[in-house]
């Protein structure tokens, strides 16, 4: 039986679109006042904006950082605030003792959620499914505590466990910097997660995915990878989080470690798209963005963010990012194949519509 | 001759339900055994305490005149051991080739461990198992169509029941197992897929792989198995040829009081 070729979308459209989108991210200081004649009047209003961005950024990773665990590895952690928490900690109670160079701390702070993620995945690999995520959310949860109850005296200490560093955790005033930092970070991020995620690494987390016991009778030493992938996840929300106190000054429990974040970061690759890497860059860029639009609606934001996201979820599962990319293609396969080809295509099961599950 | 695998009084319980009861065969290197027994005796069990998915709770595994139980299952697929499973179970999200190519990827992360060297071998394996056929390729032709080949950008899911067995073969081959163990692999196959299967089988065998074929019937493996081992409640029954087995009345009985096996 003979079926025909499946059609792909050219992968240099895929790599122009990604140009773009960086050549975007890079002109935004720039272009914002240019669009927007407010914020060349009022400068406070770009640098509002510009900081909403670096946040932005920030989510990014550890969205990102999510979806290499819970979107490749299929292990669904509803914790990952305590790595961004455990990130974020490490920047305050470093710079204030020893006001060593902001990426060493930084870099550190990774390290240290890097540990706390091996620390979790220990018990995380006998548990499964809902087990794994409570888990994960009880221990993220249980950190928090320890924080509020502990009180660190450490650098202007602030109540319910908070650390203000500033000055020693400050990383510039300048706002189109700290968004250029941000967004290198990022983008370091995304690049190395996206050939992790292509290379051997990545194809042995998604057989865990998809069957674990049928990963491990193909030979794989599925606690290993799945260890590893916690470590990596980790390792990476922390540098958000170690980037996040030095982007606002201080560490608190509620601003650091607030199950909020874990959430958010799970909406965020949701929104995007599980498993794809940029899909929750997408997300929250998406998510924040929104936020900051919907200021003036208080603290009513929220309800009518989450309910976007909601609608999202409802409306389109796979996520905004992989449901583009199918467009994409449909709108390519129209354009350059008569119209008989383009329902073989589909109904012979074309892969790459989604990597997503 | 001095086994391949060995099982030595394995018991295994679940709760209150006794699977296996101090089951001993042993299978010979280079045979085609068939493994069979009433739905429910054990079979899969087995297969699984050999796998490692499940620790026997006495009793000893050895292959190659080793140890093997309580290792892990990766362990123990890269000592040599291969299984598919009843049900195939494929990764469902992966084309047909990252299929058989996670079969290939080492444990050691560091490892180097060319891509190029792992596509060979999928291509290999593929056109081995006949995958590339199912797509009108000629025998052996995705050896040289490279990515062309169907295997690369089709899912699992585009496969025939037929072609998913094959699929399960092919992983299984990538680890290049010296023992493997099929779990009904027949099954939901029309007869002349049967035949055809027959053949890649004895094919493997010749290339001095050893196989442990299992099915509830014997009527398909009658001609493709050296030995047979019939088991019931856990516990075996008979072994000899398939000749011998077919005639000892405690296995007729077994099979719904006196219905041939």
């Amino acid at each position: 039986m003979s079926r025909p070729r499946q059609l792909r979308l050219p992968s240099c459209l895929w790599w122009i679109g990604l140009g773009l989108t960086l050549g975007l991210l890079l002109a935004i200081p720039y272009l914002l006042p240019l669009l927007f004649p407010d914020m060349k009047v009022n400068p406070i209003l770009l640098r509002r904006w510009l900081d909403t961005l670096t946040v932005a950024c920030l989510w990014a990773i550890l969205a990102m950082s999510w979806d290499l665990l819970g979107g490749y590895a299929g292990q669904i952690s509803f914790g990952h605030s305590l790595f961004f928490g455990l990130g974020g900690y490490t920047s305050a109670v470093m710079s204030v003792l020893f006001g060593w160079s902001p990426v060493l701390i930084i870099a550190l702070g990774g390290l240290v959620a890097a540990v706390g993620g091996l620390v979790v995945a220990a018990p995380a690999l006998r548990l499964h499914g809902p087990y794994l995520s409570l888990m994960t959310l009880v221990a993220a949860l249980a950190f928090e505590r320890l924080m509020r109850w502990a009180k660190p005296q450490i650098g202007i200490p602030g109540a319910e466990g908070a650390i203000l560093c500033i000055p020693q955790c400050f990383l510039t005033f300048d706002a189109t910097a700290k968004y250029y930092y941000a967004l290198g970070l990022m983008v370091g991020m995304a690049l190395l997660l996206y050939a992790l995620t292509r290379s051997r690494f990545g194809l042995a987390l998604e057989a865990i995915r998809d069957d674990e016991e049928a990963a491990q009778a193909a030979g794989l030493n599925t606690a290993k990878y799945k260890t590893l992938a916690f470590g990596m996840s980790a390792f990476i929300a922390g540098l958000s989080g170690a980037f996040y106190v030095y982007h606002i000054g201080s560490a608190s429990p509620k601003a650091v470690l607030d199950l909020e974040i874990s959430v958010q970061a799970i909406v965020a690759s949701v929104l995007g798209g599980l498993g794809t890497i940029f899909g929750p860059i997408f997300g929250a860029f998406f998510f924040k963005i929104t936020e900051e639009y919907l200021r003036l609606l208080g603290a009513l934001r929220f309800v009518v963010l989450f309910s976007l996201a909601l609608g999202v979820l409802l409306l389109v599962p796979g996520g905004l990012l992989a449901k583009l990319r199918v467009q994409l293609r449909r709108g390519w396969q129209a354009l350059y194949t008569p119209a008989g080809a383009v329902r073989n295509a589909q109904e012979t099961g074309e892969l790459g519509v989604g990597r997503r599950r | 001759m001095k086994a391949i695998l060995e099982l030595a009084r394995i018991s295994k319980a679940f709760g209150g339900l006794q699977a296996v009861r101090e089951l001993s065969f042993e299978v010979r290197p280079g045979e085609i055994l068939g493994f069979i027994g009433p739905n429910g005796a054990g079979k899969t069990t087995v297969f699984n305490l050999i796998m490692g998915v499940y620790r026997p709770d006495r009793g000893q595994i050895l292959f190659n005149g080793q140890d093997i139980s309580g290792w892990p299952p990766y362990r123990i697929v890269n000592a040599g051991i291969a299984r598919t499973f009843q049900i195939p179970r494929p990764f469902r999200h992966k084309t047909i080739a990252q299929n058989v190519e996670i079969a290939l990827i080492p444990n050691e992360i560091f490892r180097r461990n060319p891509g190029h060297k792992r596509r060979a071998r999928v291509r290999e394996c593929c056109a081995r198992t006949g995958l590339c056929r199912l797509w009108g390729h000629e025998e052996g032709s995705c050896a040289t169509a490279g990515d062309s080949c169907a295997c690369w950008q089709q899912s699992p899911g585009s496969l025939p029941q037929a072609g998913l067995r094959r699929l399960e073969i092919a992983k299984a081959l990538a680890t290049d197992p010296a023992l493997l163990l099929l779990d009904e692999p027949f099954a939901g196959l029309t007869q002349a897929e049967v035949d055809e299967l027959s053949l890649l089988l004895r094919d493997l065998r010749e290339e001095g792989r050893t196989l442990v074929i299992v099915d509830h019937n014997m009527r398909g493996l009658m001609k493709l198995v050296d030995r047979v081992v019939v088991i019931h409640f856990g516990q075996k029954l008979a072994e000899g040829t398939p000749e011998e087995v077919a005639e000892n009345p405690r296995v007729q009985e077994a099979y719904l009081a006196g219905s041939a096996p």
